[in-house]
């Protein structure tokens, strides 16, 4: 296991989408990669990746959150994150 | 006349030439456009040799090409073998080998990767890109001379095979004939009032029957099939947009794409101005997510659709109501044209309010069998047009077409996300690692997806929980991948030797709710 101290946002949200998707899947995305169009997760599996955000990450996520430009990418999903961390 | 699913497309296209077929994100072609390109599809096909009795693996992402592509197979004489493009390759070639296709209309990119694991899987055919060995390529293939079928094609011949899950590891293929196909397409048409004016949502894959009604049903009357991107289908709120925009009239989807709509597509503020039918089947609808949708979107009208891909859909029940929630949901009662009866343990059918057992369909919506498999067939199809669904059922009233309830399965197979699953074949893939000794699938009843599937594992050595997902990833389709396997050092058996489901089954309930 890697020290979650050390762990980058990016990296914490690519932890997460490997433990839905696969971590072969995730291994050649690269962090601006849309994963969405590149067919790295599909739509049925959204409800339980966005609760593994939400739990992982302590945070609630809403129909508005849920959008194509939060989760377009992993850092879309970091930046997402860490916005919702700063406000909270 | 329409004897065979694809006399659909050629009277659509002779009453309506201009009217849009198919709607495939910025892609439009109108009956005719797609006519032409069917024709174009068969003769290229049966230039290669293909006909009645053939089969056709369609491996490409879904479009315009691929409607195409299956409308022309048909049209060739031969069934097409829809392969879900997203899936592994392992899995794909171990259904192109089970089928034996004669083709495949797939890209280049895929049949390289089919060809890198099972040469033979991939024979020749089209592909959509540039031409590569053994392959026309689309472009040629607009340039293919009119070819009629060597020989006729008849109502009994097969229209596709679609591959389920199956018990041993191996996916099963459910063979249709162009008959199946259009008892089914001929209810759907009278009992939902589909219209020319009608605009259907494709959302399943169409490697899934719920695909059939959204082409075919519209092709019936003439209607408009919109394709949902996997873009709207992932994000809710845009989902509910894209219905909207999109001028939806039939919604048909499983409930796992409506219970995100309700939970994320802040619905509220979208009208569905033109929202007539909202149809759902593949598994059960939770009934807070059912009712919340139709106070939601109260304008609707609301069916539950019932039948496994062997049988096509076999009930239907309209909900006119909001179910309370402790309610159980009717499947409701026979199509057209088919026979639905319980029989007791013997086989024996019984009548009257409240009788349990399983539920047999009869008539000529049923499949001819399994692909290649006879002692499947002759176990679950005791006779010609009869299937036995394993689905357990209650009769809800004394009628002579009395309504029913769906109480569970006699066996292995759970749904999740609206897919079937046998929870031998996750077991199967499980089991083909060399570091597992023992192993067993069990679901999760889960409210927002149906069921979540955990496995515990007994190791031989070491190995991680990764490792196997990684193996599971590679056999199979990603709702099959357990979400979470746990190892123990034996696994409970009951006191006559079996595996203690129901045991591991509870406490894999409770590893998700500390979990979450």
């Amino acid at each position: 296991m890697k020290d979650h101290q050390e762990q980058t946002p990016v990296d914490a949200v690519r932890q997460v989408l490997s433990s839905v998707v696969g971590a072969n899947r995730v291994q050649q995305v690269r962090d601006d990669d849309l994963i969405f169009e590149h067919r790295v997760i599909d739509s049925l599996h959204v409800v339980e990746f966005v609760e593994r955000i939400e739990t992982t990450f302590g945070l609630e996520v809403d129909g508005a959150d849920l959008t194509s430009e939060n989760f377009s990418s992993l850092q879309a999903i970091a930046r997402f994150v860490e916005a919702r961390q700063a406000v909270s | 006349m329409a004897f065979r699913v694809e006399h659909l497309l050629r009277d659509a296209a002779a009453a309506r030439p201009l009217a849009t077929a198919l709607r495939a994100g910025d892609a439009e072609v109108t009956w005719a456009e797609l006519d032409a390109a069917s024709d174009r599809v068969a003769s290229c096909l049966v230039g290669q040799g293909i006909g009645v009795g053939d089969r056709v693996g369609l491996y490409l992402d879904k479009g315009v090409e691929a409607v195409a592509a299956l409308y022309g197979t048909m049209r060739a004489g031969a069934a097409y073998v829809p392969i879900d493009p997203d899936g592994p390759v392992v899995r794909a070639a171990a259904i192109a080998t089970d089928c034996a296709l004669a083709a495949i209309i797939s890209d280049p990119r895929r049949v390289a990767a089919l060809r890198a694991v099972a040469p033979a899987a991939a024979p020749g055919g089209i592909v959509c890109g540039d031409a590569i060995e053994g392959f026309v390529s689309w472009t040629q293939v607009q340039e293919s001379q009119p070819r009629e079928p060597a020989r006729p094609v008849v109502e009994t011949d097969l229209a596709y095979v679609l591959y389920t899950s199956g018990s041993t590891g191996r996916p099963k293929g459910v063979a249709i004939t162009h008959r199946n196909a259009l008892t089914f397409v001929s209810w759907a048409r009278d009992v939902l009032g589909l219209q020319p004016d009608d605009v259907l949502s494709n959302h399943a894959p169409l490697h899934f029957d719920l695909s059939t009604l959204d082409l075919f049903g519209a092709a019936s009357v003439g209607a408009t099939t919109c394709l949902v991107p996997e873009a709207a289908a992932s994000f809710p709120a845009q989902l509910a947009r894209w219905i909207d925009d999109s001028g939806i009239t039939v919604w048909y989807s499983v409930p796992t794409a409506l219970s995100m709509l309700v939970r994320y597509g802040n619905l509220a503020s979208v009208p569905f101005s033109a929202l007539r039918l909202v149809l759902f089947a593949g598994e059960v609808f939770p009934n807070r997510y059912l009712s919340e949708l139709m106070r939601l979107v109260p304008d609707p009208r609301y069916f539950n659709l019932f039948g496994p891909t062997e049988s096509n859909v076999c009930t239907y029940y309209e909900v006119t109501e909001p179910p309370t929630l402790h309610s159980c949901l009717p499947i409701g009662t026979a199509c057209a044209n088919s026979r639905c009866e319980v029989v007791d343990e013997a086989g024996v059918v019984r009548h009257g309010i409240g009788v349990q057992g399983e539920l047999v369909v009869t008539g000529p919506g049923v499949a001819q069998g399994y692909w290649g498999n006879p002692e499947l067939t002759a176990e679950r199809f005791p006779a010609p047009h009869t299937y036995r669904t394993g689905d357990v059922v209650e009769v809800m009233d004394d009628s002579h077409n009395p309504s029913f309830r769906f109480l569970g399965r006699r066996d292995q197979l759970v749904k999740t996300r609206g897919y079937r699953v046998e929870l031998g074949e996750v077991e199967a893939a499980l089991y083909a690692h060399p570091h597992v000794r023992e192993c067993v699938a069990v679901p999760v009843p889960d409210e927002a997806v149906g069921n979540r599937i955990l496995a515990f594992c007994a190791p031989a050595g070491t190995v991680s929980e990764g490792d196997l997902a990684e193996a599971c990833r590679g056999r199979l389709p990603a709702y099959m991948v357990p979400e979470r396997i746990v190892f123990v050092d034996a696994l409970p058996t009951t006191p006559n030797g079996k595996y203690d489901r129901k045991r591991l089954a509870e406490s894999a309930a409770g590893l998700t709710g500390v979990s979450r």
